[in-house]
């Protein structure tokens, strides 16, 4: 199904979409009951449960709904047992390559079991489960996934959709290229006809986990701490913990080009972002330059040549160039951003921006620059966060009946998932 | 009395569970038995299940301490807090502690439908207060919720109730979908009729089934044989639309303090969430489905109707720091458990087991294999007398049944060798621990046969001549600490 339409249906075609949308008012009556089929007690027990089980966040909640009910980090319960603590708490970031299947599938188990019984607050036997995977998800994972979902809760029935199909579906497009920018890294997939290509689909390691990276050494080079109370500044290192770079990634990064001025001038003329910090040794405040905030998704987007990591403009080149040639201009003319990554203001504008710069630089994209654009823009805008998107087109998936691959109880012998990487 | 250790040092006993996640898809018990084989043929070989020195994360999430085990009696096994099956038993608001009745829990959203919020700023919960209403004309009277630790007010965002009662049901009606909801029903419209189209066009075209077609288009599997027909219905128009700049406001471009923004949580929401719902849970057995945990349903009763812990059927095993001393003796056995562990040199270590069970249980402990330290264990099999209330234990039988014929006269005597002392349902007994390798946490598994007598088993069966033996085999990891 592609977006342009031939002129000769046209005319009957129009007239009988707006006979399904209808007048206004019926427009404006229908949208409150689509809404409302969760909230007038409609909900006949038809609604199946979404999971969007990322690398770095978990979001769940049921189908019909406009936001997942729980979004939280993955194996985030996973902390210090027992009395004798064999394992000190780490509680998110469990690379899920360096376990084995054992301890994976009962972190699953323990992570599934707790937003069934916390957050859903639904009887897993009873209600269907769609799962929204990424494109890059590891088939272990997929496979524990499916293990505790229908051999330990006994679900009946599991249905894995395409997290890039989805996500392009909140923006009412069935191709385009999805950008993926999550925690282990980046994604670039081309989704046409609504299928995903993906012989062509190109990754990063950019992502969040080498963000935070980053921060934590700029800010350790260019921050500078106070305890309240004292004259002087102090070292840095030790006040830096987890909570707190995640802080500044999440709440203070944004992308806007700013000037080389702001950097090259003299340090005591930045301007400084000021928080109160505490230490093990008392409070204090911990300052950080403020061209560290809008510099810093550069390095995500152009790499860093010193380790080897491409960007993720490079990422995006590499797809474009491996896409055959006659999908390159629609592809490139819908481009969508999600990922924890891209909810950074300004991420997917500046991203767009340098995809532009980017191909323009080579005489034989140049007409190809021309076409590049946002998949929502300039109808939609940002209704929707763009880490929330792909759970939000599982749900709208699964709310027009429009089927993924199914995963029957019966069927199913703890090891045939359905895997892409060998049934092409 | 004696003291225990408390749970924060690296002294600690660990229950091993064999259930290995029980992710079997069918519901036949047939792999049970094998299973029984296979964990009966390692406790006679004394080979532990788990080497922990090399699978330390999986211990962790395999042992548990045994206030969270369960016990089937009717399996007479041991259950796990993973290989239990859940169910919803009762739901209630955490805060004004009404039930709620199944069918609103989902058409209210998980969240309480009375008056319960959390405070924006500092999370605790907001109280419905009458006050003065700034709007419209002065004087008239009307509810907002203020918070009474930081003094926030609804005004502050202004929401202002007519009436105290159903807040939340007033707050649907003020805010009727934000842009995300109408965009989400326009998708939700559009998707619809695309997915119609598309059947309807395939069933015209290939006669397949409705949904067939399009199932294909979402599955990353290659091409098919049919062609994809070319929809031609018009692009997408959204029903929305939200400034993507909006959030990048000079205002956040220049933010010189960044306390302000809250460290936990949307920014972008300042106002009060609803509160959460809990679910009480009941379990059962996997295999014989037999409730193991059954809640009062009521949500202020915190009581069980059903509960059938593993610590009111297996011996629990502790590491005591003093034992009393008996009546006739003087000495009180202090400072056990306190020997630091030094490779090569042999350590006493103290353990208590207590009887749960109204009947005798006989216990014998085996020292599984392991290469860090050599164990022996000095009583392996004992006795351990029946529970009884506290009245009817009698001081002198203590005393009695240690002061044998061979028993010396000193403070320690021990009538059988290695039981240090015996109270009542509780037995301690002496294991020599001789670390061979210097090591953070020294783990040794024991592998415990408890056998009783199922005085139960007269009520089933007619035959009231021979009660059941019921044998319990099960693993302990018996940490030590560090090793210098």
């Amino acid at each position: 199904m592609t977006d342009t339409y031939s002129p000769s249906r046209s005319s009957s075609f129009l007239s009988s979409r707006l006979s399904v949308l209808g007048t206004p008012l019926s427009t404006a009556r229908r949208s409150t009951t689509s809404v409302g089929s969760s909230l007038y007690g409609a909900g006949s027990g038809e609604e199946k449960i979404v999971l969007d089980i990322g690398t770095h966040t978990v979001r769940a909640g049921f189908s019909g709904d406009s936001q997942p009910l729980y979004q939280g980090a993955l194996f985030g319960s996973y902390s210090k047992r027992g009395q004798m603590g064999l394992l000190e708490g780490a509680t998110t970031g469990i690379d899920v390559t360096s376990v084995d299947d054992a301890t994976l599938d009962v972190l699953v188990l323990e992570q599934l079991r707790q937003v069934f019984s916390e957050h859903l607050l639904a009887d897993a036997r009873a209600r269907k489960v769609a799962v929204c995977e990424g494109a890059l998800l590891p088939v272990r994972v997929k496979r524990a996934v499916a293990r505790v979902l229908l051999g330990n809760l006994r679900v009946p029935l599991v249905t894995f959709y395409p997290s890039a199909v989805t996500a392009l579906m909140t923006s009412g497009k069935a191709c385009g290229l999805v950008v993926d920018c999550g925690h282990r890294g980046a994604a670039v997939v081309p989704v046409f006809d609504g299928r995903v290509m993906s012989a062509c689909i190109a990754s990063s390691p950019m992502g969040g986990a080498v963000l935070a990276g980053y921060i934590q050494g700029l800010v350790r080079r260019h921050g500078r701490f106070r305890r309240f109370g004292s004259d002087s500044d102090e070292c840095v290192d030790g006040v830096l913990t987890l909570p707190i770079v995640e802080f500044i990634m999440r709440k203070l990064l944004f992308a806007a080009p700013q000037t080389l001025e702001d950097v090259a001038r003299a340090e005591d003329e930045w301007p400084w972002v000021r928080l109160a910090v505490d230490t093990p040794n008392g409070r204090g405040e911990l300052r950080v330059p403020q061209w560290l905030r809008c510099r810093t998704y550069e390095l995500l987007l152009e790499g860093d040549s010193g380790r080897d990591y491409a960007g993720i403009i490079s990422a995006l080149m590499e797809c474009i160039i491996r896409v055959p040639v006659d999908l390159r201009r629609v592809l490139v003319a819908r481009v969508a951003v999600v990922g924890g990554v891209a909810d950074m203001p300004g991420f997917s504008k500046q991203l767009i921006y340098e995809l532009n710069m980017r191909l323009q630089r080579e005489e034989r994209w140049l007409a190809l620059a021309k076409c590049v654009s946002l998949a929502e823009e300039p109808t939609a805008g940002a209704v929707f966060r763009p880490s929330d998107r792909p759970w939000i087109g599982a749900s709208l998936a699964v709310a027009a009946k429009i089927g993924g691959v199914d995963v029957r109880r019966d069927d199913f012998d703890g090891y045939n998932v359905p895997d892409w990487t060998s049934s092409y | 009395m004696s003291s225990e250790l408390d749970s924060g040092s690296q002294l600690g006993v660990l229950y091993y569970c064999p259930c290995s996640g029980c992710m079997r898809t069918t519901d036949a018990p047939v792999k049970a038995s094998k299973q029984k084989r296979e964990f009966a043929e390692l406790a006679e070989e004394c080979r532990a299940p788990l080497d922990i020195s090399t699978q330390e994360q999986l211990a962790v999430l395999r042992t548990w301490p045994i206030e969270k085990l369960y016990y089937c009696d009717d399996c007479s096994e041991v259950r796990c807090p993973h290989c239990v099956i859940e169910e919803p038993a009762g739901y209630h608001c955490p805060n004004c502690t009404f039930d709620v009745p199944t069918a609103s829990v989902r058409s209210e959203k998980n969240s309480c439908a009375r008056n319960c919020f959390h405070c924006p700023v500092c999370t605790h919960v907001l109280v419905v207060v009458v006050v003065e209403s700034t709007q419209g004309d002065g004087g008239q009277s009307c509810s907002v919720l203020s918070c009474a630790v930081c003094m926030w007010d609804s005004r502050e965002i202004g929401w202002e109730f007519e009436t105290s009662t159903g807040i939340s049901a007033q707050i649907e009606r003020m805010r009727t979908g934000g842009p995300a909801v109408k965009e989400y029903a326009s998708l939700l419209d559009y998707w619809r009729t695309v997915q119609r189209t598309a059947s309807a066009t395939a069933a015209g075209n290939h006669g397949l089934t409705s949904s067939a077609s399009f199932k294909h288009r979402l599955t990353s599997a290659g091409l098919h044989g049919s062609t994809t027909s070319v929809d031609s219905l018009p692009p997408y128009k959204a029903a929305c639309y939200v400034d993507s700049g909006a959030e990048l406001t000079e205002d956040f471009k220049a933010l010189e303090d960044a306390n302000m923004i809250p460290f936990n949580g949307d920014p972008r929401t300042k106002e009060p969430q609803r509160v959460r719902l809990h679910m009480k849970l009941s379990r059962r057995c996997r295999m014989c489905h037999h409730i193991l945990i059954k809640p009062e349903s009521k949500a202020h009763n915190s009581r069980f109707k059903i509960q059938l812990l593993a610590a009111n059927f297996l011996p629990t095993i502790t590491f005591p720091n003093t034992l009393p001393a008996p009546k006739a003796r003087g000495s009180l056995l202090e400072h056990l458990n306190t020997t630091p562990l030094r490779v090569g040199s042999t350590a006493p270590v103290v353990l208590r087991f207590t009887n749960p069970l109204y009947t005798e249980m006989d216990v014998s402990v085996d020292v599984g294999e392991l290469d860090a330290a050599q164990t022996d264990v000095l009583a392996p099999r004992f006795t351990l007398p029946p529970f009884a209330e506290l009245w009817e234990y009698d001081e002198d039988e203590d005393d009695s049944s240690l002061a044998s014929p061979s028993a010396s006269s000193s403070g320690r005597g021990s009538g059988k060798r290695g039981i240090i002392h015996q109270h009542g349902n509780q037995i301690a007994i002496q294991l020599d621990v001789t670390p061979r390798a210097q090591t953070q946490k020294l783990t040794i598994p024991l592998c415990i046969t408890c056998t009783h007598l199922d005085d139960m088993a007269e009520m089933d069966t007619s035959d009231t001549s021979t009660p059941r033996r019921i044998v319990n085999t099960f693993w302990a990891y018996v940490s030590l600490g560090m090793v210098n």
